[in-house]
């Protein structure tokens, strides 16, 4: 077993730990050759300090150094090296593999570690030479996720916690009247809706466009609710239809997509919708960012520190509705952070306002 | 009433375009079942035709032949298989070509064998087999077919959704409506006789005209201010001809014709050897415009019929930068000179790009080629898209369908309401843009009035007059094609 150098600062808050290629091994050291150029050149664009890299393949030394040196900030760089040490980030089906376009730039963790620390997924530095156009977004969002944690790590001198919610979900008539009568006050609130599919099976897979099934609402960061459209008795639903309705002619709503989705369905149920009171930050990220991807998948990526979560939405049914409105919540809540961060973009860039 | 792009505006025009795609565009059913019916039987005798020249059976989805061949099935839609087109024309023998292909995932670029459009184009183009012209024929009328004649329609409309952030540059982009009615409105075909027939189906509800307006030579205007080629500007501003044809001319220079060697109507289409000369000097023009180049260029009028290889587009774009040199000494100078201080461009009014991926020490031909066409592309849809929440503001929002740089209104059918669209629509785009040299442009705009989107008879000019006097042929017209009725109506 030939045993790879290393490199940089091993007492460096942050470690890099990559798939090895075929040129590291040929020439005895990790990140090597032209890949070690295009690294190093990107980590000084994001002003980074010195990292210490290393490899996790066949280096039986390396969870004693991660556990005697505790880097807080981890870049596994590489599918496999994500794989290794977030196993739970991999496919459930074959060929198990990490989809590293969905979770780059995430803040995990590793099972592997007993210290705290945040392993945050990276793209091989290949994908840069096919894909130059992804290194600005390698340099500003995914290397810049490290920058700004350890920038309040060195401030506060601990890691900065995972984003934490309080969601009412399937909550009580009454419980879910006071949440709306909360909203009412609001400057302005996050929507989103879920809606049930015919499934392969039916002749009517890809054909219908589903029914609303679920809505949610966030009146913060951290605040939603989730409900089902249907789960009341007809005197409540009228009461909670009544009230969806107040709120959609008075209050501002933020929604991802809505002019394209929600608002057509709302509209077909009998909401009177207010177009006029929509923020839509896919709209938002177009005038700000045309050239990045405006899916609420990226734009979490690209304002908010919650980890990827998109695949908890898919291949559900009613037996998981419960997990559905959490789902459903969580759209709403990243949703009102991407829209005031995007405010505070425009307050920098009022030229695009 | 804004007079920049901004969020406030795209977020006023979603609105505006929401209102535009709950309307939709009334359709002829009759018209509609009577296409469908010719293009189904045009497909089934072709794909008789190729079962019988090929011995097999040959289908594209829910058409078969009527022919009992035995033998393995061709899928003309197929791209994999044992059915696939391309498996099958290398059985029987066929050189297929080989394609420039970016692999989605591993983003390199390779050659590889292929069946698409492209491809049969250069494939007949070697072979001059009739069989790939008709195989290119199933494809294009089964497009027909399943975009347009089969879109669901929800009474007698075709929707679609408008997205005022679908694309880059600004442009609106639309689609299939999301309860799955309709299909894309701004693509309707145009320039073929099934595709004007189909466009006869797209017609005006009872008790109401549709009136059009787009921007003439639209992107031509940008482009000059650009490149600051001012007489360019003269000639598109220029009211009689030859002055005010650019392309007659250009055709002239390339293909060393004088221009008084065909009449104006000559060189506009009675000609067809004139006309087709007219039409390369405009897609050359568009091509070096862009900063396209000889391959691409052969691949572009090889997927539209016409064999010219890369060579001779060489030569012809040398021309055309011959004869109008400011396009790249100035317009593109410009554009990269912007890329390489800030990678962003800007247009005239306020639109912002930044361009990701430009790599150091290369040619990055396909970025700078997006980034020629940006600012005037970008101009040209805000200008429609300023129009268009003019028209909203103004309480003339009867858009039923926008087309870039083109919007159709459906309104009440009377004089005294066209002439109130027809002054609404002159204010809506009545914008002055200034572009960053300091040159000024309005783009001026043209009229066209019909019953139909497919038959419709353009203003003379854009005055009161012309408009007064189309509505008077329009009418004439009509009351000559339903004389019956009119008798009728006379006994009553």
């Amino acid at each position: 077993m030939t045993i790879l150098q290393n490199r940089g600062n091993i007492s460096s808050k942050i470690w890099f730990i990559c798939d090895l290629t075929d040129e590291d091994k040929q020439n005895g050291a990790v990140l090597s050759g032209s890949a070690s150029y295009h690294f190093d050149k990107m980590l000084s664009e994001a002003s980074l300090p010195e990292p210490f890299i290393t490899y996790w393949e066949n280096n039986s030394n390396l969870l004693n150094l991660l556990h005697t040196y505790h880097p807080p900030l981890i870049g596994t760089v590489g599918k496999n090296a994500t794989k290794e040490f977030v196993p739970s980030v991999a496919s459930k089906k074959k060929p198990f593999d990490v989809q590293l376009d969905k979770q780059a730039g995430s803040l995990l963790i590793s099972p592997k570690f007993n210290f705290n620390h945040y392993v945050v997924p990276f793209w091989s530095v290949d994908r840069i030479y096919s894909e130059w156009a992804y290194r600005d977004i390698y340099i500003n969002l995914d290397l810049g996720r490290i920058k700004e944690e350890l920038s309040y790590y060195e401030n506060m001198g601990k890691l900065n916690e995972l984003p934490k919610y309080n969601f009412l979900l399937e909550p009580s008539y009454g419980d879910l009247i006071d949440f709306l009568m909360g909203c009412m006050t609001k400057k302005y609130i996050s929507h989103d809706i879920e809606t049930i599919r015919p499934t392969k099976k039916s002749i009517k897979y890809a054909s219908h466009p589903g029914y609303p099934y679920i809505m949610g609402f966030a009146r913060s960061r951290s605040e939603a609710v989730s409900f089902s459209y249907w789960d009341y008795s007809p005197k409540e639903l009228v009461n909670i239809w009544r009230l969806c309705n107040a709120l959609f002619q008075s209050v501002p709503i933020i929604g991802q997509n809505y002019f394209n989705f929600d608002l057509w369905f709302q509209e077909a149920l009998g909401f009177n919708m207010n177009p006029k009171l929509i923020h839509d930050t896919y709209i938002r990220a177009h005038i700000l960012w045309p050239e990045l991807e405006k899916s609420l998948q990226f734009l979490t990526k690209q304002y908010t520190r919650q980890p990827y979560y998109k695949d908890e939405g898919k291949n559900w049914s009613p037996k998981q509705k419960k997990d559905y409105m959490k789902y459903n919540a969580l759209d709403c809540v990243v949703q009102y952070t991407v829209f005031e961060e995007q405010e505070k973009e425009f307050n920098v860039r009022q030229h695009l306002k | 009433m804004f007079n920049k792009v901004g969020y406030e505006y795209e977020r006023a025009l979603s609105c505006a375009y929401h209102k535009i795609s709950k309307r939709g565009i009334y359709v002829n059913i009759d018209r509609l079942d009577a296409l469908r019916c010719e293009v189904i039987n045009e497909i089934t005798n072709l794909l008789d035709t190729l079962s019988t020249n090929w011995s097999r059976p040959v289908y594209v989805g829910n058409i078969k032949s009527r022919l009992t061949i035995s033998g393995t099935p061709i899928n003309i839609n197929s791209s994999s298989g044992a059915s696939s087109l391309l498996n099958n024309l290398k059985d029987m023998g066929y050189v297929v070509p080989k394609i420039r292909k970016k692999n989605a995932q591993t983003h390199e670029v390779n050659f590889e064998e292929s069946a698409n459009e492209l491809a049969l184009r250069q494939l007949f183009g070697d072979t001059g087999d009739v069989n790939i012209k008709h195989v290119l024929r199933i494809r294009e009328l089964n497009k027909l077919l399943g975009t347009y004649i089969n879109a669901w329609l929800f009474k007698q409309t075709y929707y679609c959704i408008y997205n005022v952030a679908g694309t880059v540059t600004g442009r609106r982009g639309s689609k299939k409506h999301i309860f799955g009615y309709g299909n894309n409105s701004q693509n309707f075909p145009k320039h073929s006789e099934l595709g004007e027939r189909f466009r006869k189906c797209l017609v005006a509800r009872p008790g109401k005209i549709l009136f059009s307006v787009d921007q003439m030579s639209a992107e031509d205007w940008p482009v000059s201010a650009l490149a600051q080629n001012h007489n360019a500007l003269r000639e598109l501003s220029a009211k009689t001809w030859p002055e005010n044809d650019r392309h007659t001319k250009l055709a002239s220079f390339i293909f060393e014709v004088p221009i008084d060697s065909y009449t104006k109507n000559e060189w506009k289409g009675d000609n067809q050897e004139a006309a087709f000369k007219r039409y390369l000097a405009k897609k050359f023009r568009h091509a070096n415009n862009y900063g396209m180049r000889g391959q691409r260029m052969s691949d572009t009028l090889a997927a539209e019929g016409f064999a010219f290889p890369k060579k001779a587009c060489d030569q012809l774009l040398e021309k055309v930068d011959k004869y109008d040199p400011n396009i790249k000494l100035i317009f593109h100078t410009y554009v990269q000179q912007e890329l390489s201080n800030s990678r962003t461009l800007r247009t005239p009014l306020g639109r912002e790009r930044q361009f990701f991926g430009l790599r150091p020490n290369s040619p990055n031909y396909e970025i700078l080629n997006e980034a020629y066409s940006y600012i005037p592309q970008s101009t040209v849809g805000d200008n429609t898209g300023f129009a268009v929440l003019y028209l909203d503001y103004d309480n003339n929002n009867e858009i039923i369908q926008e087309g870039h740089d083109s919007i159709v209104s459906e309104i009440n059918d009377s004089i005294e309401s066209l002439e109130k669209i027809f002054i609404a629509k002159e204010k809506a785009f009545d914008r002055e843009l200034v572009f960053h040299n300091g040159i000024k442009i309005k783009i001026p705009i043209e009229a066209e009035l019909g019953y139909d989107m497919g038959e419709t008879i353009k203003l003379k000019e854009y005055t009161i007059d012309a408009l007064r006097e189309t509505y008077k042929k329009i009418k004439e017209k009509e009351i000559k094609e339903a004389p019956q009725s009119a008798e009728v109506e006379q006994l009553a």
